[in-house]
C-alpha cells in the first residue's frame, strides 16, 4: 500500500512544485478579503489535497494504468485503501507547507501573517478532506476519471459554497426549526466540541465509502 | 506432465459475445502461440487469466493454484506484456522502474539492466518518447526482470514493422532456452509463431477449434490445389473448406494423408501453414 501511495506522488513530482507555489501566492490572494490566516491553514491544504487526487486520477486514466495495476501482484482492496489514504498524506503534505510558509511569512514579518496553525484548522481541514474523499472516490471507481470530471467539478463548488449558502439561509430563515435547534447547538457548546463532531461525522462517511468503493473495485471489469 | 496453466471450461458472456466451453493447457517451459482472428475472445481468454474480468463459470489453475483464490501468489510469477503501453508515459524508464520494483519479491536489477543495455533502451527518456516497438521492448523488459516463470503477451507484435517483430521473436527464442519459462502469446499473425511456438491453441467466435502440438498441425493440415472437376460430393467432405476461382480450386485438409492417397497425381498437396489453417478454419465455420 506504502508503494502505492509512493506511486501517487512519484507520477507527479511537479505538483509539489504547483502546489507550494500555492501556497506562497493564497495569503496574499486573500489578504484584501482579511481571509489569509484562512487561506493559508484551512483552503491551502484542501486545495492541495484535491490537486494531488484528481491529478492522480487523471494520470492513470490517462495512461489506461489501471490494467497495469491489476496484473500487479496487488488486491484490489489494497489500490483502494492506498488511495483513500493517499487524501490524508496529501493533506498533511498541504499542512507542513503551511506551516512552513506561516513560519517565514511571520519572520519576515508580512502583514498577512498573523498567527500559526491551530488545532481547529486541522480538524477542519480533515473533515473537509473525508467528505471530499467520501464523494469521490465512489464516483471514480465506478465510472472513471474522465466522465465524472464535471461531477468533480461540481463537488469542488459544492465543498466551497454549501457551507456559505448554509449560513445565508440560516440567516434568513431564523424562525425553521432546524436552524433554531443548529443555533441552540452552536450556542451551548464550544468550537472544539463543534468541531471533533464534525470530525468524527466525516470519518464515518469516510469509512462507509471505503467499503463502497472496494465493493465497486472488486467487481469492476477492464 | 507439468502444466503451468490449465483452462477448464472457461465461460464469459459479454451481450454480443460468448467466450464458450474452453479447454487447454501449456505446459511447464513451452510456447503456446494463441491464435484467432480479431474480435474471436483472445483478449478476453487473457484478461480472464490475469483476473481483470470475472468469469461466469470453469477452472482457470496457474501454477497448480486457482487464479482467483490466490491472485497475488500468481501474479508475483506472472509477466505480462499488452499491446499497448500501459506505463505513465510522463515517467522515464527508471522512474518507472522504481515505481514496479517494490511490488515483486523476485525483482532482479541486475537482470533489467542487462535488458535494457540488451534492448538499447536508453534509460533517461521519456517513455512517451519511445517508438511503438521501443515501448514494446520495455514492457517485455519488465516483465522479464522478476524471475517469472510464465510470460503472457497480449498481441505484443501488432503494429509493430517485421525488423522489430523478428527481433522481438529472436528474443522470446533466447528466453525460452530457460526450460523453466513459459510463454502464452496471443497474436492474428500466425507467421510468428512457425518460429517459435511448441503448441497452438486456436479460437474462433469465442469457441477452441484446437489445441495441439505445432508439429501435429503441420504434419496434419494440407493445401490441396487443383482443378474444379476433382470436387465432388466425396472430395468435397474430405475439406474444412474449399476456395473455388474460374481457374480451379484451393482447399485445407486436417489429413493430409489421406488427401495425398485420393488426389495422387491429380492435384498438388502442400502443407499448410498456421495462416492457411486459420483463413480456411475460419471460412468454413462461417
Amino acid at each position: 500500500m506504502f508503494n502505492l501511495i509512493v506511486k501517487d506522488i512519484a507520477i507527479q513530482k511537479k505538483t509539489l512544485l504547483y502546489t507550494f507555489l500555492y501556497t506562497i501566492f493564497a495569503p496574499f490572494a486573500f489578504f484584501l478579503m482579511g481571509q489569509s490566516d484562512f487561506s493559508l491553514y484551512v483552503l491551502s491544504p484542501v486545495a492541495i489535497t484535491y490537486m494531488f487526487t484528481t491529478f492522480a486520477a487523471s494520470f492513470d486514466e490517462k495512461n489506461k494504468s489501471e490494467l497495469v495495476l491489476n496484473s500487479l501482484p496487488l488486491k484490489r482492496s489494497d489500490i483502494v485503501i492506498s488511495k483513500y489514504i493517499s487524501t490524508l498524506v496529501y493533506a498533511f503534505i498541504g499542512f507542513v507547507y503551511s506551516i512552513f510558509i506561516g513560519f517565514i511569512g511571520k519572520a519576515t514579518r508580512l502583514p498577512m501573517f498573523t498567527r500559526s496553525i491551530s488545532l481547529l484548522d486541522i480538524i477542519f481541514v480533515l473533515t473537509i478532506v473525508f467528505i471530499f474523499a467520501s464523494l469521490f472516490f465512489p464516483v471514480y471507481f465506478k465510472f472513471g476519471f474522465i466522465k465524472t470530471k464535471l461531477f468533480d467539478t461540481m463537488l469542488l463548488m459544492l465543498i466551497v459554497l454549501l457551507p456559505s449558502l448554509a449560513i445565508q439561509y440560516a440567516n434568513e430563515s431564523p424562525n425553521n426549526i432546524f436552524v433554531q435547534k443548529f443555533n441552540y447547538f452552536i450556542n451551548t457548546t464550544s468550537s472544539f466540541t463543534q468541531n471533533s463532531l464534525a470530525l468524527i461525522t466525516g470519518s464515518i462517511f469516510f469509512l462507509i465509502s471505503l467499503m463502497i468503493s472496494i465493493h465497486i473495485y472488486n467487481n469492476k471489469e477492464f | 506432465m507439468d502444466n503451468i496453466l490449465k483452462i477448464k471450461n472457461l465461460k464469459k458472456s459479454y451481450k454480443d459475445f460468448t467466450l464458450d466451453n474452453l479447454t487447454f493447457n501449456v505446459e511447464r517451459g513451452s510456447v503456446m502461440g494463441f491464435i484467432g482472428p480479431n474480435g474471436s475472445g483472445k483478449s478476453t481468454t487473457i484478461k480472464l487469466i490475469m483476473n481483470l474480468i470475472k468469469k461466469n463459470s470453469g477452472n482457470i489453475n496457474v501454477f497448480g493454484l486457482d487464479n482467483s483464490k490466490h491472485d497475488k501468489e500468481i501474479k508475483q510469477k506472472i509477466g505480462f506484456v499488452y499491446d499497448e503501453n500501459y506505463f505513465y508515459e510522463e515517467l522515464n524508464i527508471i522512474e518507472m522502474k522504481n515505481i514496479l520494483r517494490p511490488f515483486y519479491k523476485g525483482w532482479n536489477d541486475t537482470l533489467f539492466e542487462k535488458y535494457v543495455k540488451e534492448f538499447e533502451l536508453s534509460k533517461k527518456n521519456k517513455i512517451k518518447t519511445l517508438s511503438k516497438g521501443m515501448k514494446m521492448k520495455l514492457s517485455l523488459a519488465f516483465a522479464l526482470s522478476h524471475n517469472a516463470e510464465l510470460i503472457i503477451m497480449d498481441e505484443p507484435t501488432s503494429g509493430l514493422d517485421p525488423v522489430f517483430r523478428s527481433e522481438l521473436l529472436d528474443i522470446l527464442y533466447n528466453i525460452i532456452q530457460d526450460e523453466n519459462v513459459s510463454i502464452f502469446f496471443s497474436t492474428h499473425i500466425t507467421t510468428d509463431l512457425e518460429k517459435i511456438a511448441d503448441y497452438i491453441t486456436f479460437i474462433n467466435k469465442g469457441k477452441l477449434v484446437f489445441s495441439k502440438t505445432k508439429d501435429e498441425i503441420v504434419e496434419h493440415y494440407g493445401i490441396v490445389k487443383g482443378s474444379k472437376d476433382l470436387l465432388d460430393n466425396d472430395t468435397r467432405r474430405e475439406f474444412v473448406s474449399i476456395k473455388e476461382t474460374n481457374f480451379g480450386f484451393e482447399a485445407l485438409t486436417k489429413d493430409i494423408i489421406k488427401a495425398r492417397k485420393i488426389f495422387k497425381g491429380k492435384g498438388i498437396i502442400e502443407k499448410a501453414s498456421l495462416e492457411d489453417i486459420m483463413v480456411y478454419t475460419v471460412r468454413g465455420i462461417v
